[in-house]
């Protein structure tokens, strides 16, 4: 019994360390107020481009494993409850799909566009593209499933999180500030 | 069936016939059914978002649902024998209980930041934590029904042996109530 309370606390003592490092600090694995480094982005359209061709945008980059539960249920709760609100923000919503899902075989983006989001090309503003293995490593250092970075139209990281469905007013938020700043 | 199979049904009969003689016991057991049924009817879809979202009940699937309603009712009935037997001075099961409450959360382990910054404490390198977390993470949520089952077996065996220890304690009384 006491090793089941010790390991439960340890485990809830990480994961909210992890948390709070990301939201005050922006953390995950890019700093808050650091550049965002340039991300090539295979989209599910078959063209390429890349994160910097976005700058002048306030971008949510929102990174993903396709077979990730809590990403299939975020997908459609953005679409029916945040969609409208990001897009009063200004915000340009960018799924981008962990390299390889993290090695674990899931739904392809384009699938993933399609059985959770309404398919790609159905909300305006909303890109959904693959990326490369360095990208995911610069991005996503720890390999955490569902994370996010906010990244305001100068390039710079403005804030970012875990759990995009948990966590997604706070992005709202950010953005509408960066909306206000530059008006 | 065995003789001692039947033995074994009467005992798990005999204690639950006997917990539930008393209003304040069925009144329990159907609070805490309901409650816990309900809790985790929420809970278990909301565990990969990382928080306790009631919306997250959309996306409830059959088999969470199912475990939902059986586990609650389980756990309640757990509760409510390990309280009768408190009062009664049997030996109560919690070590099995608490087992099958980790079991029932496992799904937890999928998608949140759990499994990652546990690794990372460990000073894992970026290559080692893609190489462990994302697996450890697909293999929990992949098979998070067969926790479930576990979740409900062990559930099961709390109930047999909190009935044998109440059947054990209160045998006599039975057998001076009889007379």
């Amino acid at each position: 019994m006491l090793v089941v309370l010790v390991a439960a606390g340890v485990g809830t003592y990480a994961s909210y360390a992890h948390q709070q490092q990301a939201s005050t600090t922006g953390a995950v694995g890019i700093s808050a107020g650091d550049r965002a480094p340039d991300m090539p982005l295979y989209l599910t359209n078959g063209t390429s481009t890349s994160l910097s061709s976005l700058q002048g945008h306030t971008v949510l980059v929102w990174m993903v494993a396709t077979w990730c539960p809590g990403c299939q249920e975020t997908a459609p709760l953005i679409v029916s409850q945040y969609y409208s609100q990001l897009r009063s923000a200004g915000v340009t919503l960018l799924t981008v799909e962990d390299y390889n899902d993290l090695g674990y075989s899931g739904p392809t983006m384009t699938q993933f566009a399609s059985q959770y989001a309404g398919g790609a090309g159905s909300h305006p503003g909303w890109l959904f593209a693959d990326t490369s293995q360095s990208a995911t490593y610069t991005y996503n250092p720890q390999a955490d499933l569902d994370i996010w970075y906010l990244v305001g139209p100068s390039g710079q990281i403005a804030t970012s999180g875990l759990n995009l469905g948990t966590t997604i007013q706070s992005a709202i938020t950010a953005a509408a500030s960066l909306q206000a700043a530059t008006r | 069936m065995t003789a001692s199979q039947l033995d074994r049904l009467h005992c798990e009969r005999f204690a639950v016939e006997a917990t539930f003689a008393g209003r304040a016991y069925i009144a329990l057991f159907l609070s805490l059914s309901i409650s816990i049924s309900a809790l985790y009817l929420f809970l278990l879809p909301s565990l990969p978002l990382g928080a306790l979202v009631p919306y997250a009940i959309r996306f409830i699937t059959p088999v969470q649902a199912a475990f939902a309603l059986v586990f609650g009712v389980l756990l309640s009935l757990v509760v409510t024998l390990n309280v009768y037997a408190f009062r009664m001075r049997a030996s109560s099961v919690k070590g099995v209980t608490a087992g099958s409450i980790i079991a029932s959360l496992v799904n937890g382990l999928c998608c949140t930041p759990l499994i990652p910054s546990l690794i990372a404490m460990t000073g894992a390198s970026t290559p080692v934590l893609y190489e462990i977390s994302p697996r450890l993470q697909a293999f929990f949520e992949l098979n998070s029904q067969y926790f479930y089952a576990l979740s409900v077996a062990l559930l099961l065996i709390s109930v047999h042996y909190l009935s044998r220890s109440i059947t054990a304690c209160c045998g006599v009384r039975k057998g001076e109530t009889s007379q």
